[in-house]
């Protein structure tokens, strides 16, 4: 396979970042640098996601000078975030070949230039990949400086993309494109001491060549390009790789945001429950056509017991204190007391048995709405508790497609009294429009889904959604 | 709901409906520690729907007696999931002696979920996880689901059993010199099925 040879080559060209020379005999010898576990899993993408629209990946830019331990903290970072997919690119991919005259005087040329990359191209890549695109990065060859003309590494779109290089901060376009930069910053000293036993014991070259190097290119461009880009980083990581504290706080930041879709950045009161495997394993199974009816039921009741128990995690408490048998005190908190459920007729009952598992004798009223034609919706039956504008409420539907049904829902619900931020609407599966059209009119209604989808289709259904979620719970299919 | 089931006031009811609610926010976090595959599927609006596939080789794991509370939120979750049992007889204080198992003939190829609402001093489910590799599952295949855990209790079963995994939804403050959880919620067993004295 084609892909294999390519996969070396990635391999060859991804390992530590070193600028200037590489010499032949050490070209391919990365499988014993610390990056190669990385570049495997990196490589490693499952599955071709031409089928799937990808939600925005979250792209970390990872600088520092030579030697710093960027790519201990890009392979650390990666392992931590295993369950996820990740790809690395790396700026030394993105070199410019050398014109023949430079080829001859390459001892003169300087790779920790900014010219030396071709940050063009490296803009025009990283757009794409933001995007959600595939790309073919270009492979370097360092024994002859130049690009190789007919292979490239596919890229494919990812979760997290992360950007490494000495000079990744340097032009404002890539910048831009980060949602979390980092440097890694460690002493000159200790960088320079890397940089001689990577470039002596690993790579065969004389101190000498090295030194010179180091003097006449390396730590001037780091003085004048690297350390000045220092200041746009979100984080700086002292110390490198062995730095487990700053890795797990990062780690534990990316992994609060990829739990986030895009829409929870514009609407702070939609949420998401985390997903987990076993959330998705159960939507896998929702969304099966072919999913016999007593298996869509006992898995949407799953599914909705977690998004009740996410949602009633939202209601305000007060604290109190208990003694426990072993006579000590444990300071907890007091559930809100007025609390009552809505659902919207038909398909919001089926989250009402959810609902009343986890709150005993809960007050439920219903809404009925009818469609008139695509988008007229009309109430046409309600039955509400009495004292409904005392409580909070948890509207039910497992469906978020256009908002309209939800709005004549909460527009009902605010007549009678209820104040907006004190309903929290529950549902299983919402699309970005619904919510744009629920969050914009009620900014202070909190919404707790526990997947968002890709769109709605022009019949107005969610994409790739579940179908008539009430035809399938209630099993009446045609 | 820790606030209530902690509370030596509650009624016996009311101590079983809110361990219920809080086992089941365990076990179904527990389960999202499973491994998974790719899976596509074809949705009734005719897209594709890229999801995961569950793990299908699992079991759980009771500790007699207070384990079996947590059997029913598992079932709520896995239906027709075999359970086995272990129980585990305390002498003294510190010595703890295992008297019954009963495994599923092929617990060596599943993913075992060990049950017991409160890790104490971690005696017990040392005693459980023993056995469990004595059976030949790998230790990284288990994870053990429990309520409240004492730092102690954690200490000793993570440092015999690194790669095993315990989930827990609060994590004490200590234990006493009777070895019962600081502030724990008193004997679990006694109180989720009712025989308190």
């Amino acid at each position: 396979m084609p892909d294999k040879a390519m996969d070396d080559a990635m391999e060859a060209a991804a390992g530590a970042h070193f600028s200037g020379l590489r010499l032949d005999s050490l070209r391919r010898s990365s499988p014993s640098t610390p990056s190669s576990p990385s570049c495997a899993q990196a490589n490693h993408i499952p599955f071709d996601d031409s089928s799937v629209v990808p939600r925005q990946p979250f792209v970390i830019g990872v600088s520092g000078g030579t030697a710093s331990g960027k790519t201990t903290v890009c392979d650390m970072i990666i392992q931590q975030l295993h369950d996820h997919r990740v790809v690395l690119v790396n700026q030394d991919s993105f070199y410019r070949g050398l014109t023949a005259e430079e080829a001859e005087h390459v001892h003169d040329y300087n790779f920790d230039h900014p010219d030396a990359f071709d940050t063009e191209q490296l803009v025009e890549c990283m757009g794409k990949l933001k995007g959600g695109q595939s790309v073919n990065v270009p492979i370097y060859d360092f024994k002859s400086h130049r690009r190789c003309s007919e292979s490239f590494r596919k890229v494919n779109a990812s979760d997290v993309i992360i950007l490494e290089g000495i000079l990744v901060f340097h032009d404002p376009r890539v910048r831009n494109l980060m949602d979390m930069k980092i440097f890694v910053d460690t002493d000159a000293d200790v960088r320079l001491a890397r940089r001689i036993r990577r470039d002596t014991v690993e790579r065969g070259r004389d101190v000498n060549s090295v030194l010179e190097q180091y003097g006449r290119f390396v730590k001037p461009a780091f003085d004048d390009f690297v350390l000045p880009s220092k200041k746009y980083a979100d984080v700086i990581i002292p110390r490198g790789g062995d730095n487990h504290v700053a890795i797990d706080l990062i780690v534990q930041h990316i992994r609060t945001k990829l739990g986030q879709h895009d829409l929870c950045k514009i609407y702070p009161n939609v949420y998401v429950i985390q997903s987990t495997f076993q959330i998705r394993g159960m939507h896998t199974l929702i969304r099966d056509r072919e999913i016999t009816t007593p298996d869509f039921v006992f898995y949407s009741d799953r599914l909705i017991r977690l998004v009740v128990e996410h949602g009633l995690g939202h209601l305000p408490f007060t604290e109190k204190q208990v003694v426990t048998p072993t006579g000590s005190i444990y300071t907890g908190v007091d559930f809100c007391k007025k609390l009552c459920g809505v659902s919207i007729i038909r398909s919001g009952e089926s989250m009402e048995n959810a609902l009343r598992a986890c709150c005993k004798g809960i007050k439920i009223g219903k809404i009925l709405i009818h469609r008139d034609g695509d988008n007229c919706k009309q109430l046409i039956y309600e039955k509400l508790p009495n004292d409904i504008s005392e409580r909070h409420v948890l509207l039910l539907d497992p469906v978020l497609a256009t908002g309209n049904s939800a709005n004549q829902a909460i527009e009902l619900l605010l007549q009678k009294g209820v104040p907006e931020k004190r309903i929290i609407f529950l549902n299983l599966i919402s699309a970005p429009e619904g919510i744009h059209c629920v969050c914009k009119r009620f900014p202070y209604v909190k919404i707790v889904t526990s997947e968002i989808d890709v769109a709605l289709n022009e019949e107005f259904r969610v994409i790739p959604g579940l179908g008539e979620f009430g035809d399938r719970y209630f099993g009446t299919d045609v | 709901m820790h606030t209530l089931i902690r509370d030596r006031e509650i009624t016996t009811p009311d101590f079983v409906f809110y361990s219920d609610r809080l086992i089941r926010l365990v076990v179904e976090h527990g389960l999202g520690h499973l491994p998974f595959t790719e899976k596509q599927v074809v949705t009734p609006t005719g897209s594709v729907y890229t999801g995961v596939d569950f793990c299908k080789k699992l079991c759980g794991v009771s500790i007699v007696r207070s384990g079996e509370s947590m059997e029913n939120a598992l079932r709520a979750c896995c239906k027709g999931i075999k359970i086995g049992k272990i129980l585990i007889h305390r002498e003294g204080d510190n010595g703890k002696h295992l008297i019954y198992e009963k495994l599923p003939g092929d617990i060596s190829e599943r993913h075992v979920l060990l049950l017991d609402p409160v890790l104490g001093t971690g005696n017990s489910a040392n005693q459980a996880i023993e056995l469990l590799i004595q059976k030949g599952v790998p230790e990284n295949r288990i994870i053990f689901l429990n309520l409240i855990s004492a730092p102690e209790g954690i200490h000793c079963v993570c440092k015999r059993f690194p790669s095993l995994k315990i989930v827990t939804s609060e994590i004490d403050v200590a234990l006493n010199e009777e070895f019962r959880v600081i502030p724990g919620l008193g004997e679990f067993g006694d109180r989720y099925f009712g025989t308190d004295v």
